[in-house]
């Protein structure tokens, strides 16, 4: 591990664990639970992201960029802590194979219909077993390679002009949302991926001062997306019909007409497995840490499989549109919950050995 | 072991592409799409009708016409199937002709359905046929009838002479509380299909409609004119004068007159600029004078149509200009929610101002 990783990256690489399958809903769901406007939450929600991922860099201050073991096991053997790195492993592993099965699950709405799901997702994670064989900082440089090939996607909008209108987006603010809690939750899974950051800590290139901006620059770039995003579909949607597509943004690029192609949108949304893929890998990367440190002994390799296997074993029943949803839902929160609560714990343990080191001293 | 693995890989992400295989020569490719109303013998019974051109060398005419009584689009398609050895597919409907006593009671089910396809694109053009749909198929003297209606209907949208009628836009303005869909009208003229107006949309069901004169009118109405022409007739001294205006930018803006929290008026501005090439009278026509008497006489017939057009939107109780829009824009919600939205068009006195430029009077003074 001779390389690390540097803040330009840092950045790409938070923005593409963030930004994923929820992008092709967004619009919907602020539609459906904020109403009109509903874009204006991005803002927010983004801010409360940028909150928490204060909190992380606050760990990293005063932590001097101790990572997650090195800190939890100053207080708390390694022997206590080790189920809850199991637990965690195995959280992070069934969301991203979840996230995995909801790609799948659009894709066939889309097209082939008549192919076993399960092929989908053994290509699928084959790619993601070789890419997270390799070190970090490989897996980072891939990711900027695919950040390259789609993010240019969202210059498309740029089609889409003439067909928007101020008129459309009305002046209310947030009126006929549904539920306005549940919006909240959702939106803020949708930011989620920053919080990976606690277990790169040694893995960065800390030579610059400043390189914990990149973490922030990388939520901007997904705050940004989304914001453009959601409000080109307001403006081009009208609000009931935001409410009832399923996917907007796939109907944002299917209204895209080139000569000869009919539906660009199954071709432009194969492009979305790169973004799907760096955001398995990276979480399926932490599991593997996680896992590692709990049980040293297991060889390397098995780790990746015992993960992966797990995840797909535990969602073995989630397989329909809108049971994927439910669990995506259930293991959203918990994964809201853990990026806000990691840095939390990790802060009162910080604090508990300052304390106690004063008192020794 | 690291070879075989890459090739293993290689092999599971290209074959898979071999799965699920749409062969061309075995499809049978939809290109336009009708629905008639039969619902007599029937409750929500309908006449499906597509064209599928037919390129195989064994085929005898171009196009095959196949035809269907169903009550759902899906099932249309099954019994359509099972006339034809081809597979039939969808992807490639360009457009949807509705035929008039189904399109008068509501075709919002159909609209959804279309959307709801995922093979069917939104920018399938939908439009309103003058008595059966059916006929503009059967039309003589086009080989393709498919690919001829869709590009009638795009040229015409973008000539400004009908409504842009994709069934994303359709839908869009289905479902949005302050304004009604419209799409272009055919008909049947000596037997070819030809364009008559535009239809007109009470949410979804079709309640009137405008002449091609009109259409044009309407369109100044309905925003922005990237570039099109009128032929403005208006009585000139003794004589009828004819002028053709030829304008290419053209803007429309709503304002609500409001006292306190009452509506009292919606204005529509106008703003067009253009050039008249042809024009009855004889003589110079570029000079100031001449130009200030085009621009009043374009005005004024573009204001007197254009109530002409209001008044026939007002008969039939739609909002297609979507002025309803710029009202509820200039309210809270609370006050949107509490209108009678219904009347408010019907009791609201509604003005039009309309200024005409001439920029030039093209190559002759």
């Amino acid at each position: 591990m001779s390389e690390k990783i540097a803040p330009f990256h840092l950045a790409i690489l938070i923005y593409m664990i963030q930004s994923g399958v929820t992008l092709t809903k967004l619009p919907r769901l602020l539609a459906v639970d904020f109403g009109t406007n509903g874009w204006i939450m991005v803002i927010l929600v983004s801010f409360v992201a940028c909150c928490n991922i204060f909190l992380i860099g606050l760990v990293n201050r005063i932590g001097g960029g101790k990572d997650l073991f090195d800190i939890m096991e100053a207080l708390i053997p390694r022997g206590v802590m080790a189920p809850f790195y199991l637990l965690l492993a195995f959280i992070y592993s069934v969301l991203v194979i979840l996230i995995g099965k909801d790609y799948v699950v659009i894709t066939q709405v889309l097209s082939f219909q008549n192919t076993n799901a399960y092929y989908f997702i053994i290509i699928m994670l084959l790619l993601v077993i070789y890419l997270v064989s390799k070190d970090v900082y490989t897996i980072t440089k891939v990711t900027a390679v695919f950040f390259v090939f789609t993010v240019w996607m969202t210059l498309l909008i740029f089609y889409h002009i003439p067909y928007m209108s101020f008129t459309r987006m009305t002046p209310f603010f947030l009126a006929e949302g549904e539920n306005f809690l549940l919006g909240f939750i959702n939106l803020f899974t949708a930011f989620l991926g920053f919080e990976i950051v606690v277990f790169l800590f040694p893995y960065i290139d800390r030579s610059k001062k400043n390189w914990f901006r990149s973490v922030y620059i990388g939520n901007m770039i997904t705050t940004f997306i989304y914001l453009v995003i959601s409000i080109v579909s307001y403006m081009f949607f009208s609000l009931e019909q935001l409410k009832l597509t399923s996917f907007p943004v796939l109907n944002l690029i299917a209204f895209i007409e080139i000569e000869l192609i009919e539906r660009i949108e199954s071709f432009i949304f194969t492009l979305f497995l790169m973004k799907i893929v760096v955001s398995i890998v990276m979480y399926i990367w932490v599991a593997k840490l996680l896992f590692k440190r709990a049980l040293p002994v297991v060889p390397d390799k098995w780790v990746t499989l015992i993960l992966i296997f797990s995840g797909l074993a535990i969602t073995f029943n989630a397989n329909l549109e809108y049971e994927i949803g439910e669990w995506l839902n259930i293991f959203g929160l918990i994964g809201a919950s853990i990026a806000i609560a990691l840095p939390l714990i990790m802060l009162t343990v910080l604090g508990i050995l300052k304390i106690r080191r004063r008192n020794r001293a | 072991m690291r070879k075989m693995s890459c090739v293993v890989t290689l092999a599971f992400i290209l074959l898979t592409g071999c799965n699920d295989q749409k062969i061309i020569e075995q499809l049978g490719i939809v290109s336009l799409i009708s629905y008639d109303d039969i619902s007599e013998s029937e409750e929500h019974k309908m006449k499906v009708t597509a064209v599928i051109p037919d390129y195989s060398i064994e085929a005898t005419s171009e196009q095959e016409i196949l035809e269907a009584e169903a009550s759902l689009m899906k099932e249309a398609e099954e019994k359509l199937a099972n006339q034809t050895r081809q597979k039939l597919v969808n992807g490639q409907i360009r457009s949807v002709i509705f035929g008039e006593d189904l399109a008068s009671k509501g075709i919002k089910d159909i609209i959804q359905a279309m959307e709801r396809e995922q093979e069917i694109g939104s920018r399938v053009k939908a439009m309103v046929a003058e008595g059966e749909a059916v006929a503009i198929l059967k039309s003589t003297g086009v080989e393709n009838i498919g690919d001829y209606m869709e590009k009638m209907i795009k040229k015409a949208a973008e000539e400004y002479l009908v409504p842009n009628s994709d069934i994303h836009i359709f839908y869009r303005d289905l479902l949005d509380d302050g304004i009604d869909p419209v799409t272009p009208l055919i008909g049947l003229t000596e037997g070819r299909a030809n364009l008559k107006g535009t239809a007109l949309f009470k949410d979804d069901r079709y309640v009137g409609s405008l002449n091609s004169e009109l259409s044009r009118i309407f369109l100044t109405l309905y925003g922005k004119v990237n570039s099109s022409e009128l032929t403005v007739k208006m009585p000139d001294g003794e004589h009828m004068r004819y002028i053709n205006f030829n304008y290419n930018e053209s803007d429309r803006d709503v304002k609500v007159k409001k006292k306190g929290k009452d509506i009292t008026g919606i204005e529509i501005k106008i703003d067009l600029k253009g050039s008249v090439l042809e024009d009855t009278k004889e003589g110079v026509i570029s000079s100031p004078e001449e130009s200030k008497k085009i621009e009043k006489l374009t005005e004024d017939y573009i204001t007197q149509n254009g109530e002409k057009v209001l008044s026939i939107l007002k008969e039939n109780r739609t909002d297609s200009l979507g002025l309803k829009q710029y009202v509820r824009n200039s309210l809270s919600f609370k006050e949107w929610k509490a209108l009678d939205k219904d009347s408010i068009l019907q009791t609201t006195p509604i003005t039009l101002s309309v200024d005409v430029k001439v920029k030039d009077t093209g190559m002759m003074q």
